[in-house]
């Protein structure tokens, strides 16, 4: 077991209570930040180097946003560590009756490759925050990325406690035979199935388990509607980071009129967004990998071309993309697309919509454009995602106060803001009694009798509160 | 595989619908307040069946306590169904924003700038998961089944039950009457010995909650991660009860002899043994001694208020605990009646059998330790307990027993009670267990907390800044409306 000795390092410094003082993970956290300032320029040449992140891209979405979770956490630390006292019944009036945030322990961070820095950086916060010691595994698909994390993360934290593994599919699977109290597993595309992986693993240990995995987000788009905002809050979402993101729009569902109205609009804000030729825009991300590249080239004979539909497998560059005219049954249906190819299919009616919907795996975000709030109030009540938004893309997540997690094949668990704090602690009940006042604790104890249960019964039950029908 | 029909069934149920208006999962949580209600007597006769159980625990441990939790659940659920409306993006701070983008620009930015999303709609809403599986254990075999069901029933899922096939009698009473109080289309009983609970667990369920031993955990949710099932696994372990020497004797004694021996020692939260030094157990073993008499007489086998052990395996396993240390109090047993008297082991090595186990029977063993460091370090050289207990007038003692160990539950000066309170969350860490319940917990354990964010079809113009063809001007614009800034910290000298 080559990661034993570091498992049981990390260890030896959690038993030894290092992490639980307040001061020290608010330095840790502020050593966090640190990072993000210091190798800042680092983190945008690494990305744009893995996959042609653009600058402003990388900026708000691996700088910005976790600055945010980091002054969310360091602001709030203190509230969400106190003990949270709770209610109490007759018997118990004069103890001290109290919820107790305690670490897990020894937590295993592994992250994927398609935002490098938020995905390990977020859930290390809260990691961190909630007075875990962490092993973090960063994705080797991002090469840059991964190297930078390795080399310069350990420079800002402390040793004793916190440790960057780089580590293959083979080696993850050996790491994971260890013992970990907390895992904390973020996924891409083929992501189900090392889900199942991942659990299976901890299962061995019973240790609990949040999975971040994805789906295919679909996107309902219903008559009623701006079409040119909805093609620009569509097409941002979908082309952002050349489509590789968990919760980006998916697949389009519409009727055929709206997918008409669509697909020009969709041209328009293709072109206000990357110009005539996307190639030459600063703006547009690429695949990260010749894998993933062919893989989604293939999606392409799907449907009908409506727009764009070039590759360059020299830049890995797919073209900002739409396909009309999809079938369920075209590649493009199969799998997370996870490229900056759009699949629109045509339906009837938003019944259809969400019958289709219905009938496939749960998906970790479901999006819904309408004017008419009744059709989407309709869209998120009958049925399930990890999460929802209405008449935009991707903003749900930039919320620190939303739960970000899916259900189903996309997920179980959630995080972000005080969610990562509490997916990182254990909620430990806690009561404290007198070592006196044992006549309080007279009537439960044998010989047993009917007046003493009676007393108890009045003492403890909970009652069920009038219900007044005003006629 | 087995029950695939029948899951199919709830399934369908569920994507119809049906549970998810208040007054539906009201009305079934109503009838399963009618089944206490209506059933009590045969709960009793079931019970004293499978485990000799004295009908005033069961009224205390598995009816009282199911209706405060039914009446509590009956009297939130309306608030805990409601979408909970969450804190928006806003900026903080007043004057100039000073900002630094890619080291080339430095750009002035107005504090007054738009907010991002402040005018719309952020919320959590409580989804149902779907269809749920409910395992339960035999030793409080209706309390451990229908708390986790009521919760299920009030976040709004369909249900399949799976009783416990020891605790023969009360199965039996499940599987016949529950389904007349419950929806059927919604709610089923399945009645399954091990190779049938493997079968059924190979279904894809929305969420399984499994109470039982470690072992059956492990199998419980490598089975929920062929479907990616979330679980909450409340399992148990060996409850260390520390006894410091500063305390009221007696108390501690009748405190620990109750939470050790009732339901006959057959309680996953039960203090498990005793760490103490060796004056204080010199102390104990009278005051334990006295009140075990208090409570059962000098002949606990003839008392009406001691139950005993489930079945002939249990009890066999339990009595060859007895084969090492010294016996002080108790010790007899009785195979017929399976009655292993309330009994207390002194000399007890930490290699000797009865502390490889989770006793789960009326024995109380005590270790005795130099001081309450040894008893942590002891404590913490194991696996992490379901509940913690520690006796002590020291406030400071107490204290830092709870900050220098880890485990599911912690209760001083007393022992199970915590486990009373709707209001406190119940559930293990590490090899006691995964997940939490009871009271809100319930709920929220059987819901799933989807973020919903509706936003307005128009006010573009708010969204510009996000869009290419991306400019250094405009990232000061959106860093404003987005960014959570640090408050400042002052430190007065």
């Amino acid at each position: 077991n080559p990661y034993a000795g570091l498992v049981g390092h990390l260890r030896a410094a959690w038993l030894s209570g290092k992490t639980r003082p307040m001061e020290y993970r608010m330095a840790q956290l502020e050593a966090l930040g640190r990072f993000l300032d210091e190798k800042k320029q680092d983190i945008l040449e690494a990305t744009a180097l893995d996959m042609g992140k653009p600058s402003f891209e990388a900026y708000f979405s691996e700088i910005l946003l976790c600055k945010n979770e980091l002054n969310n956490t360091l602001n709030n630390l203190s509230h969400w560590m106190k003990d949270e006292h709770v209610c109490k019944n007759l018997v118990t009036q004069l103890d001290s009756a109290f919820i107790r945030k305690d670490p897990y322990g020894v937590v295993l961070i592994i992250a994927p490759w398609n935002y490098p820095i938020h995905l390990f950086l977020v859930p290390l916060i809260g990691a961190i925050a909630a007075g875990n010691c962490v092993i973090i595994k960063p994705s080797e698909i991002a090469k840059n990325t991964e190297k930078l994390i390795a080399e310069t993360l350990p420079c800002y934290l402390d040793s004793d406690c916190f440790a960057v593994v780089t580590a293959g599919v083979e080696e993850t699977t050996r790491l994971l035979e260890n013992k970990f109290d907390y895992i904390f597993f973020t996924g891409t595309s083929c992501s189900p199935s090392v889900g199942r992986i991942v659990m299976a693993a901890a299962a061995k240990h019973l240790t609990p388990v949040t999975l971040e995995l994805g789906g295919k987000n679909p996107c309902y788009v219903s008559d009623n509607c701006n079409v040119q905002n909805v093609a620009r809050r569509v097409a941002w979402g979908r082309f952002f980071n050349a489509g590789q993101t968990c919760v980006a729009p998916d697949y389009v569902l519409c009727s055929l009129e709206m997918q008409e109205k669509l697909l020009p609009a969709l041209r328009e804000a293709i072109t206000e967004f990357y110009g005539s030729n996307p190639q030459e825009s600063p703006d547009f991300g690429r695949i990260v990998g010749d894998k993933q590249f062919c893989r989604i080239r293939a999606l392409l004979c799907s449907g009908r071309v409506a727009i764009g539909g070039q590759t360059d497998e020299k830049e890995r560059y797919i073209a900002p993309t739409v396909l009309a005219d999809v079938q369920p049954s075209d590649p493009a249906m199969q799998e997370e697309i996870f490229g900056p190819i759009l699949p629109i299919v045509v339906v009837a009616n938003m019944d259809e919509a969400i019958d289709f919907i219905n009938a496939r795996p749960r998906p970790l975000v479901l999006y819904a454009f309408s004017c008419d709030s009744k059709v989407v109030n309709q869209v998120l009540e009958r049925t399930s995602s990890g999460g929802f938004c209405g008449n935009d893309t991707l903003m749900h997540v930039t919320l620190t106060s939303l739960p970000f997690g899916g259900i189903g094949n996309s997920g179980l668990g959630v995080y972000h803001g005080k969610f990562t704090f509490d997916t990182f602690t254990h909620h430990r009940g806690c009561l404290h009694r007198s070592m006196g006042l044992e006549a309080l604790n007279a009537p439960r104890y044998p010989p047993y009798s009917q007046q003493k249960l009676g007393m108890l019964t009045a003492a403890t039950e909970i009652k069920r509160r009038g219900m007044c029908t005003l006629l | 595989s087995l029950h695939e029909g029948l899951v199919g069934r709830l399934r369908a149920a569920w994507l119809l619908g049906k549970t998810r208006p208040m007054e539906y999962r009201v009305a079934q949580l109503e009838a399963l307040g009618c089944f206490l209600e209506e059933k009590k007597q045969d709960i009793l006769e079931a019970t004293a069946l499978d485990m000799g159980k004295p009908p005033f625990e069961v009224e205390l441990s598995e009816i009282s306590i199911c209706r405060s939790e039914l009446n509590h659940m009956l009297n939130n659920l309306g608030t805990w169904m409601k979408d909970e409306h969450v804190e928006k993006n806003w900026v903080r701070g007043r004057g100039w924003l000073r900002d630094i983008w890619d080291g080339k620009h430095m750009s002035l930015t107005p504090s007054f700038t738009p907010q991002a999303t402040q005018l719309d709609s952020a919320f959590i809403r409580k989804d149902p998961y779907g269809v749920v599986l409910i395992i339960g254990p035999w030793n409080y075999p209706i309390n451990l089944l229908l708390v986790p069901l009521m919760g299920a029933i009030a976040a709004g899922n369909c249900v399949v039950i799976k009783p416990s096939e020891i605790s023969r009698n009360v199965e039996r009473l499940v599987a016949e009457m529950l389904p007349r109080y419950l929806d059927k289309d919604c709610f089923a009983v399945v009645t399954a010995g091990v190779e049938e609970t493997t079968r059924l667990l190979e279904n894809k369920f929305d969420y399984i909650f499994f109470t039982g031993s470690p072992s059956v955990g492990r199998i419980v949710m490598a089975a929920a991660a062929k479907h990616l099932t979330p679980v909450t696994l409340e399992l148990g372990g060996k409850n260390p009860c520390y006894v410091s020497d500063n305390c009221n004797v007696q108390n501690v004694a009748r405190r620990v002899a109750w939470g050790r021996f009732f339901n006959a020692g057959q309680t996953c939260v039960a203090p498990d043994y005793v760490l103490c030094s060796l004056e204080m157990q010199e102390k104990l073993l009278p005051a334990l001694r006295e009140a075990i008499t208090e409570f059962y007489g000098s002949n606990p086998q003839e008392s009406p208020d001691f139950a005993r052990i489930v079945g002939d395996k249990q009890f066999q396993r339990v009595q060859a605990l007895l084969s090492r240390g010294t016996v002080a109090i108790g010790g007899q047993t009785d195979a017929e009646t399976r009655y292993v008297a309330p009994t207390v082991l002194v000399d007890v090595q930490h290699d000797d059998p009865i502390m490889q186990e989770e006793i789960f029977g009326p024995i109380l063993p005590i270790l005795t330790v130099a001081s309450v460091d040894n008893a942590i370090a002891f404590i913490n050289a194991r696996e992490r307990p379901l509940a913690l207990y520690v006796f002590s007038s020291c406030k400071k003692v107490v204290n830092q027993v709870l900050e220098r160990t880890s485990s599911g539950g912690f209760c001083a000066n007393d022992t199970i009670m915590h486990m009373t309170l709707t209001s406190l969350p119940f559930g293990g860490i590490g090899q006691s267990g995964l997940g939490r319940y009871h009271g809100r917990s319930s709920f929220e354990t059987f819901s799933h907390a989807r973020s919903a964010l509706l936003r307005g079809a128009g006010r573009e113009a708010l969204n510009t800044p996000r869009y290419p063809p991306y400019a250094a001007r405009r990232l000061p614009l959106l860093r404003a409306t987005t960014e959570t800034k640090r408050r400042a910290t002052c430190t007065i000298l």
